[in-house]
């Protein structure tokens, strides 16, 4: 234990209590700020000077946003798209992952060179070419096309972290498998995916949080609004030079709502499976 | 003789050579590599390709070998562009990471709910970026925007500031639109890591008379290189990469002043419909790449196949 002095004590209390308040003050005004203009009418939100609390509020943005636009068809794109992301990418990755971690052959340290250097990959850089690739095979436009282009990330980043995980599993129990003649199918799936469903679940919500948020995609690949997920469908709204402010406000908080729940919710698994790949024990 | 070495005996010789699972292994990598190769390999030679072509949307291009890109290197605004990839990278990540030092030391310290303090502290980057990006174009905005209004109030300037519009302003407005969203990264990263370590050399150290600032800046601090170093790497290449921030902030404007390299390539590809123009820009951003990756690829496969 380190003993401290009482100065020492109430200095270190004193730094850490005003640093916490500069720090979430500064984290979460916008936030509040995007509650707050959700809430009021239209003309206030114009008011100059700005009023804090809504002096007329109403639900008014929230309904026009699922009721009058095309918003919620957004949503529901986004969905199918991050579900089915999610799903492939758990069952590719988990495949992958115990072919690299658990079996022997042939250019097995290439591969997972090739794996990293494929989620590091930046998207920025790749979707342009990947823009040729999609509209060579005419999944241009289409929610399939998109699922494919966000498993250019999700795969090998999602197969990497099992990997690290699929290593906490002892590999006795592989041959204890092994002796009693299963095949590697049968132990990844009887014996491996239960133990480290853990890890599945951080991984899922990785795949998850990346195909919800994603922008640049979704933007370039898709057009048609019956298709199109909500990050490009609000650019959409955005794209003249009138801001629809109180809807937009409106359709954001109604859009995070999902990840901040599975978010708040899995906090903590977050922070250990990002830490799983980099921190040492 | 145990079952098992009976079957151990009787493996094929070629079997063994291979690595006894090889087949397998190579079918439950099927589906990956079909995805690496056709999907990410493929689509960047092509597009490397593409670059020495005079290729637009709705129609197939032409060989031009270096045209694409000596039209950039006399293009004042693909210059602009990469310096400000450049500077927004740098200094965003160089004030995430020492904000983020310093909230991971702030969320260290026992205190009531801290859980919840460290969950309030992550939410921005729970936010989808466009969503944030618009939370920010509203709070810039100039007509209605709560900053403008603060700041005149409040008497900190005594004329309007245009944090969009104004050329010299919005780099920075868009700088830290981008802290804000990325700041929760570094303070995870660095939590997680000061959690992990061990308490004697820090204890030892007391022990031996360092005060805490001391201890701070040659026990934990050391401790923490790896952590650091994949930290910023990611950081880095997911800063370069960021495309919504400028995209809804301020488009590329005023007039193209604000674009950063992706945002630049959008605007040529899909905007102008110049794809082979396009392509050429994201190739030159391709070597400051590959050096980040190789080091980072270096470092991560180091720890996971040892």
């Amino acid at each position: 234990m380190i003993v401290r002095s009482r100065g020492e004590r109430r200095a270190i209390f004193i730094v850490t209590r005003v640093g916490l308040v500069m720090l979430l003050t500064w984290t979460l005004a916008p936030i509040v700020w995007i509650m707050l203009t959700a809430l009021k009418m239209p003309k206030e939100i114009y008011a100059y000077p700005p009023t804090f609390i809504p002096q007329t509020p109403t639900l008014e943005n929230f309904d026009k946003s699922l009721f009058a636009s095309p918003f919620p068809g957004y949503v529901l794109n986004s969905i199918i798209v991050a579900v089915s992301v999610t799903a492939l990418s758990i069952v590719i990755g988990a495949l992958a992952a115990y072919a690299i971690s658990r079996l022997q052959f042939p250019g097995r340290p290439a591969a997972a060179r090739a794996l990293v250097m494929s989620y590091l990959m930046p998207p920025a850089l790749l979707f342009i070419p990947l823009f040729l690739v999609l509209q060579a095979v005419g999944l241009i436009d289409t929610r399939t096309g998109l699922v494919v282009a966000y498993l250019t990330f999700t795969v090998p980043f999602c197969t990497w972290m099992l990997i690290g995980y699929f290593r906490t599993i002892p590999r006795e129990i592989d041959e204890a498998a092994r002796m009693d003649g299963a095949g590697a199918a049968r132990t990844l799936s009887e014996i491996i995916l239960p133990l480290a469903l853990p890890g599945l679940a951080v991984v899922g919500l990785f795949a998850f949080t990346h195909a919800w948020n994603e922008f640049l995609y979704a933007l370039v690949y898709v057009y048609s609004k019956d298709t199109q997920t909500f990050t490009a469908g609000l650019a959409g709204l955005v794209m003249g030079d009138t801001f629809i402010w109180g809807q937009l406000m409106a359709s954001s908080i109604i859009a995070i709502l999902p990840i901040l729940v599975i978010y708040i919710g899995a906090q903590r698994f977050i922070v250990d499976g990002l830490a799983a790949g980099s921190v040492k024990g | 003789m145990s079952a098992a070495a009976d079957i151990a005996l009787r493996r094929p010789a070629r079997r063994t050579l291979l690595g006894r699972d090889w087949l397998v292994a190579y079918i439950f990598l099927a589906p990956a590599a079909v995805i690496m190769l056709g999907v990410i390999a493929f689509p960047l030679l092509d597009g490397i390709a593409t670059s020495f072509t005079d290729r637009e949307i709705a129609r197939p291009g032409t060989f031009i070998g270096w045209g694409n890109f000596s039209d950039l290197l006399s293009d004042p605004n693909f210059a602009r562009a990469a310096w400000n990839s450049l500077v927004l990278t740098l200094g965003t990540v160089a004030v995430k990471f020492l904000l983020g030092m310093g909230s991971a030391l702030i969320l260290m310290q026992p205190m009531r709910m801290r859980g919840f303090m460290r969950t309030l502290a992550f939410l921005p980057w729970a936010v989808p970026g466009l969503i944030a990006g618009l939370s920010w174009r509203w709070i810039y905005d100039e007509q209605a925007g709560v900053l403008s209004w603060a700041i005149l109030h409040y008497g900190i300037v005594d004329r309007p500031v245009y944090f969009l519009s104004d050329p010299s302003i919005a780099i920075w407005s868009i700088g830290i639109a981008m802290v804000w969203h990325g700041l929760p990264f570094y303070t995870m990263m660095f939590l997680a890591a000061l959690n992990s370590l061990p308490h004697e050399v820090n204890e030892a150290a007391h022990i031996d008379g360092a005060g805490p600032i001391r201890r701070f800046f040659e026990v934990t601090l050391p401790q923490m290189k790896e952590v650091i170093f994949v930290t910023l790497m990611l950081s880095t290449i997911w800063t370069f990469n960021s495309f919504h921030m400028v995209f809804i902030l301020t488009g590329g404007g005023p007039a193209m002043r604000t674009h950063i390299l992706p945002t630049l390539a959008y605007e040529y590809s899909i905007v102008r419909s110049d794809l082979g123009l396009g392509a050429a820009v994201l190739v030159m951003a391709i070597p400051v790449f590959l050096v980040i990756i190789v080091a980072l690829t270096r470092r991560m496969l180091k720890k996971e196949l040892d």
